[in-house]
């Protein structure tokens, strides 16, 4: 189970609205490469992952990611707040404003919906965390992008730390496929599924 | 807003923002120590410092809910007013 600890992973403390620059954020939210998707497909991928390291970091990071969803839903939140209807209509955030005034909803920067065809959960462990290395490179590019767009430092600083964190997990899974490679025949990772094939791994 | 923490006085009761400052910094390490130690159980030195982080984040939530409110729902300590509802929202930006 999951328990809510009341705060932020890391401060968001904005204080200038930007409308526009929310509509492009909110890709982090749910957009293909965003927080949501990058949780969701962790903590789905973590039930067929038979080593016990993997597993955890697959709860670990599945867990953090949601926690950098709640960052990047508070900088929209605040970047969104006490917006007069000239100013949305004005900096292009009055689409999104038609279907969800400024509440929060899960969807790339172009208006897709979140998808779960993002969430990518194939249940060969080896598949999954080259899935999810390329997963935290393709967040750790959204997030450059969006920091040469960015110039408000309140803005840009959370967003840097989650930059960050993507450069992390990126190692630390890293480190989760070479665990499972240790697992398995050295001359032939592929010669079976740990995760499906019975009676295979060097450890049963 | 100190309610009812045995040993302290009021003025030894840190400033909330400074409190806050410290859990974001110690929870942090924290987190990434767990990262850590998830691929590398076996490493003495960094369970050592998990260990050495572990307490002092406890301390430091311990702190901040008796006196500024509860991080955990589980951590209610006001007995006249479930004040895991008061704001702020983390989403808020007080701290």
């Amino acid at each position: 189970m999951w328990q809510y600890e009341k705060r932020l992973q890391y401060p968001v403390n904005i204080t200038r609205c930007d409308p526009d620059m929310a509509r492009l954020i909110i890709s982090q939210f749910g957009g293909p490469d965003g927080e949501l998707s990058a949780s969701m497909r962790y903590l789905s991928q973590r039930y067929a992952m038979p080593y016990k390291e993997v597993a955890g970091l697959l709860t670990d990071i599945g867990t953090e990611e949601l926690g950098h969803m709640e960052m990047i839903c508070s900088i929209i939140y605040q970047l969104t707040k006490d917006l007069s209807p000239e100013e949305i209509k004005k900096s292009g955030f009055d689409a999104y404003y038609i279907d969800h005034t400024t509440g929060l909803w899960p969807q790339a920067a172009g208006g897709i919906p979140n998808n779960a065809c993002e969430y990518q959960s194939k249940g060969d462990p080896i598949t999954d965390l080259f899935e999810d290395m390329a997963a935290e490179q393709k967040a750790r590019s959204t997030y450059e992008n969006l920091l040469r767009l960015v110039k408000d430092q309140e803005v840009a600083d959370p967003l840097r730390f989650l930059r960050e964190r993507e450069i992390i997990h990126f190692q630390r899974f890293g480190e989760g496929l070479r665990i499972v490679q240790d697992n398995l025949n050295s001359k032939n990772f592929y010669a079976f599924n740990p995760a499906f094939d019975k009676n295979c791994s060097k450890k049963d | 807003m100190n309610q009812g923490n045995g040993n302290l006085t009021r003025q030894q009761i840190p400033d909330r923002c400074d409190l806050m400052k410290s859990i974001y910094e110690i929870g942090f390490s924290l987190d990434d120590m767990i990262l850590y130690l998830d691929t590398h159980p076996k490493d003495r030195e960094a369970l050592d410092y998990y260990h050495k982080l572990h307490k002092q984040y406890h301390e430091l939530v311990r702190l901040y809910s008796r006196n500024y409110g509860p991080l955990f729902a589980k951590d209610v300590h006001n007995e006249n007013y479930f004040s895991w509802v008061n704001r702020p929202m983390p989403w808020e930006g007080d701290v």
